[in-house]
């Protein structure tokens, strides 16, 4: 029964998967057809956040150089307005840099390298990111209990 | 003392002592001639002149006998030849005794003053019987010579004339005898003196020899041995000791000279010391030279080094843009690639749920024959639940996207290679090649794209350009670089909007035009001229070669013939232009001939 509360709880999150390239978006909704947490998708940040507004999202996904808004601005507003949402960032750019500030500034919790593998290394990540934001809000609640 | 003063005052002493021996010689003559010349002429003089006044008296005696018997025989024949004979003589003995007057001593002369005055009586007599003659008195006549008066008168005469003229004898054999006797013994003392003056001149002139001697030696030692002593001095000058000390302090020609040589000598020292500090300074400047050399050849050395090292660095340059490139193309080909892949685990996914349906169907068909009808329904109702679940319906729907998506990423792929093909045509020959700068200008943004379309919006006006030869991998490596500076410059500004960048390609009559504007925040006047140099970056330390630009120069002025403009306001932004000439087939080898030597035109502008 344990297993299927927590599967339970997996169906009810939502990942939301932030890119400017839709072909992206795409591949992703098709791979992770069969996951059994909710999938949305925006094309960039602003979109993004207009999603944030409208649904309850657990766990964020996005690229980090984006026109406008780019993946690390993306985060920082994330943080500030809902600071329980896990990040993960999805990039081609593997530079020092753009990694530091994504883990420092974005407090992200992995980071997936393009091009990426759906069994094994993306969906994995995605489940654990689910995990955590589980594991911290029962802490939160038990904290909140106590 | 000068030496002709020595040598004249040596001369001097020996004249004067040859003066006071000649003086004392001629003392000693004098005295031998003294008696001979006073007492001999004197006897002398007395002999003649008593043998002249005894001659005189002679003539006056001879005179007078004639005169008296012309005036007898005149008187007694009347014979006018007497008379003539009287008058011829009569003057004679006058004028004889006039003379004997005249020469006569005192005693003499009261002598013939008598003669005289009794020859005037006698003759007054006489001219008078002559001029009784003359009248014809002739007895008158003869009897005034007969007369007593006038034989008294002659007696008188006579007489006086014959003791006159004995006295006279007397007095010459006196006068004869004492000059002898003087002429005797003047010669016996000159004989005595002779024989002691011979001693004494032999003396003198021995004495005047010696001193000559002494002199000239004297003389001539003070003057050799300084010249001796200048000789020696002028023989170890002569063996280059120039140190040798001329010890001569004489005042005379021998000091001036050797004074003169001692100027000498110090102007020969100076003149070896200037001799001896050019030889140095020669010395010094053949070091120099050499070090000169050897600095040269050093700086050669680092030179070639500096060429090597700057080749090595155009060499990292240009693998830093490859390396900047391959991050871009990278990301670039790491979207396409990372959903294509992903597609393609997806499609497999695909796959093992259509076999495994596919499978369910099968058995179904398998089972139609044998099986009743419920049963068959309710494998039906099952494969239809596992078709639900696998969410075929999508899946079905999805494939044609699924390849459509993955054909792009494929596409996208392939454009990413053919661009960077076309952007680098990595044939580094250096081989020119047809060129439309619109293609290069199109690949480069291709592959810049990535790296800008996140700062900046691109706006290109390419007009129709003719073709050019150049070599296509460099003006795209150029274009690239000035591109993605433009791309930093604008990105450095953090600013909240995109910035522009207006790429503009046209012709003029001599060149393929391309400008490169950026509105982001320019270059300070003080920097631009610098932009060209090696190793001149504002960018942050690792993020630029300082080469990029200076490369460009390298490919745009050099390698191309062409020009590198850089026009530049700051807050305004930047413009580089890049000229490149026409040129003609025929003008292909020309210019990869030209490639290497071109100079460097003015390039930079400031302010727009």
């Amino acid at each position: 029964m344990k297993w299927r509360q927590k599967t339970l709880i997996v169906e009810k999150r939502a990942v939301l998967f932030v890119d400017d390239d839709e072909i992206i978006l795409r591949s992703l909704e098709r791979g992770f057809l069969d996951e059994p947490y909710n999938t949305l998708f925006a094309k960039s940040g602003q979109e993004a956040l207009e999603i944030l507004q409208r649904e309850e999202v657990h766990v964020i996904v996005t690229d980090m150089r984006m026109p406008e808004m780019d993946g690390l601005d993306l985060l920082e507003t994330i943080r500030k307005m809902y600071p329980h949402i896990v990040g993960i960032v999805l990039s081609g750019y593997t530079e020092m840099a753009t990694l530091q500030k994504a883990v420092n500034q974005g407090k992200i919790f992995k980071f997936i390298p393009k091009p990426w593998k759906l069994e094994g290394d993306f969906k994995k990540v995605v489940r654990e990111a689910i995990e955590h934001y589980n594991l911290k809000s029962e802490s939160d609640t038990v904290k909140q209990q106590n | 003392m000068r030496i002709s003063q020595r040598l004249i005052l040596g001369f001097l002493a020996v004249a004067m002592w040859v003066a006071v021996v000649g003086h004392i010689s001629l003392y000693q003559l004098n005295q031998i001639a003294d008696p001979l010349s006073s007492d001999i002429p004197e006897s002398v003089e007395l002999i003649s002149k008593t043998s002249y006044l005894d001659s005189l008296a002679q003539f006056i005696r001879y005179y007078d006998e004639v005169s008296t018997q012309s005036a007898r025989n005149y008187a007694f024949t009347q014979d006018k030849k007497w008379e003539q004979r009287y008058k011829d003589v009569e003057p004679k003995l006058d004028r004889a005794i006039k003379e004997a007057i005249d020469k006569g001593e005192e005693k003499d002369r009261e002598f013939f003053s008598n003669v005289n005055k009794a020859n005037h009586a006698l003759v007054e007599m006489e001219y008078k019987s002559i001029e009784l003659v003359n009248n014809g008195q002739t007895e008158e006549a003869i009897k005034i010579l007969e007369s007593n008066r006038y034989w008294d008168q002659k007696r008188i005469y006579k007489q006086g004339l014959g003791d006159y003229v004995r006295r006279g004898g007397t007095k010459y054999d006196e006068a004869l005898s004492n000059s002898t006797e003087a002429v005797n013994l003047a010669t016996k003392q000159a004989q005595n003196l002779l024989k002691t003056s011979t001693w004494s001149v032999l003396i003198f002139g021995v004495v005047a020899l010696i001193l000559a001697v002494g002199a000239g030696l004297l003389i001539s030692r003070s003057i050799y041995v300084p010249i001796l002593k200048l000789k020696a001095a002028a023989a170890e000058i002569g063996k280059g000791k120039l140190d040798t000390q001329i010890e001569i302090r004489s005042n005379d020609e021998v000091g001036q000279l050797a004074a003169s040589f001692k100027k000498m000598l110090n102007d020969l020292k100076k003149t070896t010391t200037s001799i001896d500090s050019l030889n140095r300074e020669i010395i010094d400047r053949k070091k120099a030279e050499e070090s000169v050399r050897l600095a040269y050849e050093e700086l050669e050395k680092s030179n070639k080094e500096l060429k090597e090292m700057q080749s090595q660095l155009v060499q990292s340059e240009k693998l830093a843009s490859i390396g900047q490139l391959a991050a871009g193309v990278a990301h670039e080909m790491n979207t396409p690639v990372g959903f294509v892949a992903s597609n393609f685990e997806t499609l497999e996914n695909y796959m093992k749920k259509i076999k495994e349906l596919l499978q369910m169907y099968g058995e179904l068909l398998e089972e139609i024959d044998a099986s009743d009808k419920t049963e068959l329904l309710d494998k039906a109702n099952t494969i239809g639940k596992s078709q639900n679940d696998m969410k075929i319906d999508f899946i079905l729907k999805d494939l044609p996207g699924l390849f459509n998506d993955s054909r792009e990423g494929i596409d996208r792929v392939t454009s990413i290679v053919q661009n960077l093909r076309d952007f680098s045509r990595i044939d580094q020959s250096g081989n020119l090649d047809e060129y439309n700068i619109n293609d290069g200008v199109k690949a480069t943004l291709i592959v810049a794209q990535n790296e800008i379309k996140y700062d900046a919006d691109v706006k290109t006006e390419l007009s129709e350009v003719p073709l050019i030869f150049c070599n296509a991998g460099q003006i795209n490596q150029v274009l690239l670089n000035i591109l993605i500076n433009a791309t930093q410059a604008i990105k450095s500004q953090e600013r909240d909007n995109k910035g522009t960048i207006t790429i503009k390609t046209y012709v003029t009559d001599d060149d393929v035009v391309c400008e490169i504007s950026d509105d982001g925040p320019g270059i300070e006047p003080d920097k631009l001229p610098k932009i060209f140099d090696p190793f001149f970056t504002t960018k942050p330390i690792g993020n630029g070669t300082g080469l990029g630009l200076s490369v460009s120069y390298d490919i745009i002025v050099i390698k191309h013939n062409g020009k590198l403009i850089a026009d530049s306001s700051v807050g305004e932004g930047t413009k580089f232009t890049i000229k490149l000439p026409l040129s003609k087939k025929e003008a292909k080898n020309e210019m990869e001939a030209e490639n290497t030597n071109s100079g460097k035109e003015s390039r930079i502008v400031c302010g727009r």
